[in-house]
């Protein structure tokens, strides 16, 4: 074969590979959302049910943001910062989630914060509540959702210049005013495409969300749970909220990659 | 009176150096690449490891292995400008400048930094960010960031490497006035005789980690 | 090596039959979730791999079921769903195959209820199926029965409405609610660890589970004699020592 002929051929391949990849990922998608007529959805999505489970699914997941924010922000400047023995083994426990089947991971929370689990005698004899209410489907969410914000802020930390913080220290600022001042907003990219990442995985949670905490309207049904249960009986009703909850991963995803590229013009290299 | 007694490594080969640097004088620390010129501008700082000796400037006593006195960076009245220049990536120039001033008012820390912008001659880019300034521009930022903080001990690492002949002199001018009119002690790390023979009044030389000074 | 090459292709076979069609060996169920452990023991009866049960809520099942996935034979914990299908001509005339009783069902050791009443204490927490699924369609239906305030105490106690039997099961067992209305078969299969107290016949449903052979199946005879052996033949005797009743007499 001449050269010319090959190269054709890797080109055609690869293009074809792409294609392949592309269509498979967003006909499924795009069926759903051409599935009804706009009409039938946005009539759907008045419905009561609809409604509260997207309103749930919001409160749900910006609460379990703050807290893996608030506590997962330092946690990765702590990991980012210092070598430690022992650190690759508990950023790996750290990272289980983000392998755990779902329903492996609400067994977990199950076994650990139940009723009948390690902790559940603990927890009632203070009057803490978790399964079958609000509060435990913050947990699940928490506990999906937080590898995937601390991941990527622990590289975003480890990314800044080593140099760019101990000026900073020379300059008569503590750790805490590097963190605050100089690490944050160099690292404010990756922290940002994390949070919007975490985000996503919050708001699509479902086994670990029926398990542990249970489905109940407006208590414990966020939007995925609620488009199981209309499943059943109410096509048009699944596929509207599927929708909703589709346009809303591909926004925060889209935010996830626009937030990487602008952090790419923080670096100032001599 | 700036004095240090440094033993220490970095890597696989050691460290000892003494030196001793009048306050409102320039010391110039000089020797071939790889030396650990750099490590004991470090060291001095507070950002690398020393083994045993001592570090002090007048009373204050920074650093005393065998007293086990160990002040963070933080707690060193140092500026330091790094070869690198290490500057903040999301502040402005005059942002950067004013950091080490942020227990001031923010008019009067404005102020100030808009001084040593000026004086450094580019207030023109104070507003900017430093991606979008020069190499000569940013060195000069971390110049003043550094002056800003009228430190005791100044420590700069090729601080005008960056720089043609008029501004490198304007600049050498400024450091020079600030530390005689502060009673800094500076360490400069440098190749260039210009350094040399512009600002510092002794030399100390690096070879292999070790220091001496040199008449 | 020959053990493991006969496992690769055994298990590709199998993976296939997955792929939607069948190989015309394998019978495919979809059952409503309170009957899988007798239909687990029906299923050893046959030879190895040809029958394979999926099973979940009789309403998931059949959405399923509309959207194109289609096991061979459809049973579900009420007539509502293989009505509906035979009426759209996506499965033939149903049959009904068994019975069951709503019971109220607390966990041993936890919390005891005399009555339904007593489900409308305050601080109790209850679950259900979910209004869509059999066992919680027959839920609400028995509670429609009981005077409204009654009802209504009740209903504030529900702390979950979960998507089939197995779940409001497992929600009980863990100890995350007092109590749950779910069919007696359940309790009977706990091994132990759940307790039934009997719903009065006024109030009670009655509860039917109905088979029906999906349309298109590729194994129209398999299906017929599966459903035939549920009413009246082996799957029959399999339902009732496991607990369940007899088909009404009609």
């Amino acid at each position: 074969m001449s050269f010319t002929a090959k190269r054709i051929g890797l080109q055609l391949f690869l293009w074809t590979c792409l294609t392949l990849l592309l269509l498979f990922l967003a006909i499924p998608v795009v069926a759903i959302l051409t599935a009804s007529t706009p009409n039938e959805l946005i009539r759907s999505l008045q419905d009561e049910v609809a409604i509260d489970a997207l309103l749930l699914s919001l409160r749900c997941t910006l609460i379990a943001l703050l807290i893996i924010l608030l506590v997962g922000t330092p946690t990765a400047w702590l990991l980012a910062t210092r070598s430690f023995r022992g650190r690759s083994a508990l950023t790996t426990v750290i990272e289980l989630p983000l392998v755990l089947p779902p329903a492996v991971a609400g067994l977990a929370l199950l076994a650990a914060f139940g009723p009948l689990g390690l902790f559940g005698g603990f927890f009632e004899s203070a009057g803490i509540r978790l399964v079958l209410e609000t509060a435990g489907v913050i947990v699940a969410l928490v506990f999906v959702a937080s590898p995937f914000y601390v991941r990527q802020a622990q590289a975003a930390f480890a990314a800044i210049d080593r140099e760019t913080l101990e000026a900073s220290r020379t300059l008569g600022a503590g750790e805490g005013r590097t963190f605050l001042h100089v690490a944050v907003p160099t690292a404010a990219g990756g922290l940002g495409s994390g949070a919007a990442l975490a985000w996503a995985r919050a708001l699509g949670e479902f086994g670990a969300t029926l398990m542990f905490a249970g489905s109940l309207q407006s208590i414990t049904q966020t939007a995925p749970l609620a488009v199981y249960d209309l499943f059943g009986t109410n096509l048009v009703g699944a596929e509207a909220l599927a929708a909703v909850l589709i346009a809303c991963s591909a926004a925060l995803l889209l935010v996830s990659k626009l937030s990487l590229q602008r952090s790419g013009y923080g670096d100032v290299q001599r | 009176m700036f004095s240090a007694d440094l033993n220490g490594k970095v890597g696989k080969f050691d460290i000892n150096a003494l030196l001793s640097v009048d306050s409102g004088s320039c010391t110039a620390l000089i020797g071939p690449s790889g030396a650990g010129k750099t490590t004991v501008l470090r060291m001095i700082a507070g950002l690398h490891p020393v083994d045993s000796g001592t570090i002090k400037f007048g009373s204050e006593v920074w650093f005393d292995s065998s007293a086990r006195i160990n002040l963070l960076p933080e707690q060193r009245s140092v500026g330091m400008v790094f070869q690198q220049f290490a500057l903040f990536p999301r502040m402005t120039a005059i942002g950067n400048v004013g950091y080490p001033l942020s227990h001031l008012p923010a008019v009067e820390r404005d102020q100030r930094a808009h001084e040593l912008l000026v004086m450094a001659g580019i207030e023109s880019v104070a507003k900017q960010y430093p991606s979008q300034l020069s190499g000569g521009e940013r060195q000069r930022v971390a110049v003043a960031r550094a002056l800003a903080r009228e430190p005791s001990v100044l420590l700069l690492d090729e601080p005008f490497s960056s720089l043609d002949g008029d501004t490198g002199a304007l600049l050498r001018s400024l450091v020079a006035e600030k530390i005689a009119a502060n009673s800094i002690a500076c360490i400069v790390v440098t190749h260039d005789p210009a350094d040399i023979d512009g600002l510092a009044t002794t030399t100390v030389r690096l070879d292999s980690g070790d220091a001496r000074m040199l008449p | 090596m020959r053990r493991l090459a006969i496992a690769v292709l055994l298990g590709l076979q199998v993976a296939s039959t997955g792929c939607g069609g069948n190989d015309g060996r394998t019978l495919k169920v979809g059952a409503a979730s309170s009957l899988k452990l007798p239909l687990a023991k029906l299923a050893a009866t046959y030879p190895a791999g040809t029958l394979v049960l999926e099973s979940g809520g009789s309403d998931k099942l059949a959405a399923a079921i509309r959207a194109g996935r289609r096991p061979d034979v459809f049973i579900a914990a009420s007539r509502a769903q293989p009505d509906s299908l035979y009426a759209d001509r996506l499965a033939g005339r149903p049959v009904a195959v068994a019975g069951n009783s709503l019971v109220i069902a607390t966990r041993k050791g936890g919390p005891k209820f005399g009555s339904l009443a007593d489900l409308g204490r305050r601080g109790v927490r209850i679950a259900l199926g979910s209004k869509t699924v059999p066992i919680g369609a027959y839920a609400d239906k028995a509670l429609a029965k009981l005077p409204a305030q009654q009802r209504t105490a009740i209903l504030n106690n529900v702390k979950s409405r979960e998507p089939d039997a197995s779940s409001v099961t497992a929600k009980l067992r863990e100890g995350a609610v007092d109590a749950a209305l779910l069919y007696r078969t359940d309790v009977d299969g706990s091994t132990g660890t759940l307790s039934a107290v009997a719903i009065p016949k006024s109030v009670a449903p009655l509860v039917t589970y109905f088979a029906a052979v999906v349309n298109g199946t590729k194994l129209p005879n398999a299906s017929a004699a599966l459903v035939k052996s549920l009413r009246s033949g082996r799957g029959q005797s399999l339902l009732r020592s496991a607990g369940f009743l007899p088909p009404p007499a009609k």
